[in-house]
């Protein structure tokens, strides 16, 4: 009766895992997992300093955008660390990916 | 650069941690999709097929160069750092790329630097070799691009594309055919000539996931 129960249970909470396993997108042909997802966060919400305040060297490469008039930089090394920041301007909303 | 805006949603990318031809692949958090950089579009999920929107807004520039042109730019900061050191200067000097992984097209070696980019439904490259000081293309649709490097450009340095109706030089200047001259030093046109998207990227890595690409010579 208590193995019974306890099998019932092990279903109970295995079942979730088990539906969302056969909803998750399914890999890509061609793709290889190198890393586990989200070990490389995201910036989702961005923080700035202005231009006087950055501790940049001069010959630093930077991706420079102007969206709505609005200039915007990121250290390339830093992207490479962190691959994708999430952001929006006014009412665009942009990915800077390296 | 690109939008995040796809079918009324406002999606979030994130690294998917895994590779597809040695190129970064995105997830979005809203449907799991995964989207390809280098093919430009969704190739699995949810927005499978979808093109990404490239917002051609960005280029790679110095700090110095960038805070002369925008003196009121603001600048990403993580934990406090607007700036780290590289970390792929070996990367960068290697014959190979990621993993030892090499060209199957042997049309250039591995690591030459590239410029990249789709248009009119087509997938073309050209070395930054070529385009050195400026060159004009015409495309089979009839398109026509002028895409500049300067001289001395480093390799990071981004290159300056443009799309229009046809482009000369004029005794060393550039210029589009309706007269607007092209500005080495700004890289701009004096007037409003289409900017074109594109990749500043290695032979290998685009053409890995481009195989079909034509070669600007």
């Amino acid at each position: 009766m208590e193995t019974d129960s306890s099998r019932k249970l092990a279903r109970i909470l295995v079942a979730p895992v088990m539906t969302l396993a056969a909803c998750a997108t399914q890999q890509p042909p061609g793709f290889k997992q190198v890393l586990p997802r989200g070990q490389i966060p995201s910036i989702d919400q961005p923080e700035w300093v202005e231009a006087g305040a950055a501790d940049v060297p001069d010959e630093a490469w930077m991706l420079g955008i102007v969206i709505e008039g609005q200039a915007r930089a990121f250290s390339i090394n830093l992207l490479n660390a962190y691959e994708i920041v999430n952001d929006k301007i006014g009412d665009t909303a942009y990915a800077a990916v390296w | 650069m690109y939008s995040r805006e796809y079918g009324g949603e406002e999606l979030q990318f994130e690294a998917s941690g895994g590779l597809m031809n040695s190129s970064l692949v995105m997830q979005d958090k809203q449907t799991d999709s995964y989207w390809a950089i280098m093919r430009g579009e969704s190739v699995g999920g949810a927005y499978l097929g979808t093109k990404l929107v490239e917002l051609p807004t960005g280029s790679k520039v110095s700090w110095q160069d960038w805070r002369q042109q925008h003196p009121d730019t603001l600048v990403l900061s993580i934990q406090g750092q607007q700036y780290t050191r590289d970390v792929y200067t070996d990367y960068w000097a290697r014959e190979d790329g990621f993993g030892g992984q090499l060209a199957d097209d042997p049309r250039l070696d591995t690591k030459t630097p590239i410029y990249a980019f789709e248009a009119d439904g087509g997938r073309y490259a050209v070395t930054h070799d070529r385009i050195k000081g400026g060159a004009a293309f015409a495309l089979s649709s009839g398109r026509a691009l002028f895409l500049f490097r300067q001289p001395d450009a480093a390799l990071f340095a981004s290159t300056a594309a443009f799309s229009g109706d046809g482009f000369v030089n004029d005794d060393g200047v550039w210029r589009h055919v309706t007269g607007e001259s092209f500005d080495p030093q700004r890289m701009e046109f004096d007037g409003e000539i289409t900017r074109l998207g594109g990749f500043d990227t290695f032979w290998y890595t685009w053409s890995l996931s481009n195989p079909e690409t034509k070669l600007l010579e």
